[in-house]
């Protein structure tokens, strides 16, 4: 497990996006960026949207396959996942597809996160909640300890998240959030949102 | 459904590119949501809002009712319930409460304010009056699938299938959520019942395929194997050049090529048990997938290439009288 967290802002705009993009579905994707071996530190410097139905393994294999190889040509890791879902009063419960899928990423990396989209508030400013494996199996809950902070090394003109987010709303700009899932049905979008600017 | 999509890109892009409220312009687009059942709450609470609100006199009052409907269902989809409630106001004094609509409307209301209870209260005052009330019954499975009780949602849906067998976006619906819970073998049942119902529509044969490949065993992979090629049959990239959008079905040509992979993986598969036939549907597959990347996303090609080359499969191996045959395509 990591002792901390940070993410760059960029990528927790797009995680937000993924997740207003699709309000009524349950949405996952994965965290990319590097781990400091020393002290275990996560910076999470990119994020790949997935899927916004259901979660089924053929084309999550595919994903998987295509993103480490991206990962292995930029020199990046796969750090976690990060998931939004479907029902507010068990925000916090991850899907049992999400707890399969981090199980399976943690016994892999034993550094990762797996990070829930939640309200943006003021004890909790980047709207993530980082969620730690619990004893049992399958069993994921929140960290009370850990909180998710923001990265602003790489850009640092604007870092109210609720402003950013509100902009992006009212210029639509969400619906362009393009996810692995979206790819599949139009070959002719860019799952890695290379071109998408908040 | 891909051009229903182009037509809402296109209302969408207009409609932030438009400087003042162009009334006509928002009339249709809620006009085509209606129509195509795109759930866009975002986008039809903030301009329908204004619509109803303000253009109200100029539209057809048939329609004018039907609107304000719509903009209410989207307004408590977006937490909006001041809003909501103010239109609310005006269908109740138009067709007071005795109306079934409005009482639907009511108990949806006290869904998004949080008084479940009221809500499943409303909804059966209705079901007493009007049992056969389909509307109603599905906002009280919604809201134990809101609540994240799907055992007793799933025990609903049942109950309603056994009347009304034939809706198969309720099969969807119980399908999900089997697929929610990991329970792959329900909801390959409750998709053997959609296919019934919609036997052209190619997305549920991938679905069907898709979760008979997540179930794992090489028997499934086969049963996958099927299905994506069946669906490629129903919508295959060769149809598209003439249509000026890129091809929609490449979770099926992805799955052609995993499923083979997979069998050659699995226990009880391996590539000596493949069909020649299986075998020449994975090098199409696998052209087909080049070409689609090359046309569209030419950036990607040295991920797909690298995906392609992962998931090959070993060459078959054959008896000295088939190598002749076999060995040009294979090299290929």
């Amino acid at each position: 497990m990591s002792s901390s967290i940070s993410i760059y802002f960029d990528a927790l705009c797009k995680i937000h996006c993924h997740a207003l993009k699709h309000p009524a579905s349950s949405i996952n994707g994965l965290l990319i960026g590097s781990v400091d071996k020393k002290d275990q530190h996560i910076i999470v410097k990119d994020v790949i949207p997935l899927f916004h139905t259901y979660t089924l393994s053929p084309l999550f294999e595919v994903a998987m396959i295509q993103i480490e190889q991206y990962c292995r040509i930029n020199g990046l890791d796969i750090i976690g996942l990060y998931n939004g879902n479907q029902n507010l009063s068990n925000e916090l419960d991850p899907e049992p597809i999400v707890k399969r899928i981090s199980d399976i990423l943690f016994s892999e990396l034993k550094t990762m996160s797996l990070l829930t989209v939640t309200k943006i508030e003021d004890d909790c400013p980047s709207g993530l909640v980082v969620m730690d494996k619990a004893g049992s199996e399958h069993g994921w809950i929140k960290n009370k300890r850990n909180v998710v902070s923001i990265d602003i090394t790489a850009d640092n003109k604007n870092t109210d998240i609720k402003r950013t987010l509100k902009d992006i709303l009212l210029q639509g700009k969400e619906s362009s959030i393009v996810d692995f899932e979206d790819y599949t049905n139009n070959p002719s979008l860019d799952w890695l949102n290379k071109s998408w600017k908040r | 459904m891909t051009t229903e999509l182009i037509e809402y890109q296109s209302y969408h892009d207009q409609l932030h590119k438009s400087r003042s409220f162009n009334w006509v312009l928002v009339r249709d687009l809620l006009r085509f949501l209606r129509k195509s059942k795109f759930r866009k709450s975002l986008i039809v609470s903030q301009y329908g809002y204004k619509l109803v609100d303000q253009y109200f006199s100029k539209l057809d009052p048939q329609e004018g009712w039907d609107l304000l409907e719509q903009v209410i269902v989207c307004c408590l989809d977006c937490n909006q319930i001041e809003k909501a409630q103010t239109l609310l106001n005006r269908l109740v004094a138009k067709f007071t409460t005795n109306s079934v609509r409005v009482k639907r409307l009511i108990g949806m209301l006290y869904e998004c304010q949080g008084l479940i209870q009221e809500a499943i209260n409303v909804y059966q005052t209705i079901l007493q009056e009007y049992p056969s009330d389909s509307m109603s019954m599905k906002r009280q499975i919604s809201i134990y699938k809101s609540q994240g009780i799907h055992n007793r949602a799933i025990q609903l849906l049942n109950t309603y299938l056994q009347i009304y067998m034939c809706d198969f976006e309720a099969w969807l619906e119980l399908a999900s959520i089997h697929i929610n819970l990991l329970s792959y073998k329900s909801a390959l049942f409750c998709y053997e019942e959609i296919i019934l119902n919609a036997p052209i529509n190619y997305l549920f044969y991938v679905k069907y395929a898709e979760i008979s490949y997540s179930l794992g065993g090489a028997d499934n992979f086969i049963l996958a194997l099927k299905y994506y090629t069946h669906s490629l049959e129903l919508n295959s990239p060769l149809d598209y050049p003439e249509q000026d959008h890129p091809p929609t079905n490449l979770p099926s040509i992805y799955g052609i090529i995993m499923s083979i992979y997979s069998f050659c993986e699995s226990s009880h598969g391996g590539v000596n048990k493949l069909k020649d036939s299986q075998v020449n549907l994975m090098e199409w597959a696998q052209k087909q997938l080049l070409d689609i990347t090359n046309q569209y996303t030419p950036d990607k090609k040295d991920i797909v290439s690298a995906f392609i080359k992962l998931t090959d499969i070993p060459k078959k191996s054959t008896t000295p009288k088939d190598v002749e045959q076999q060995q040009p395509t294979i090299e290929k």
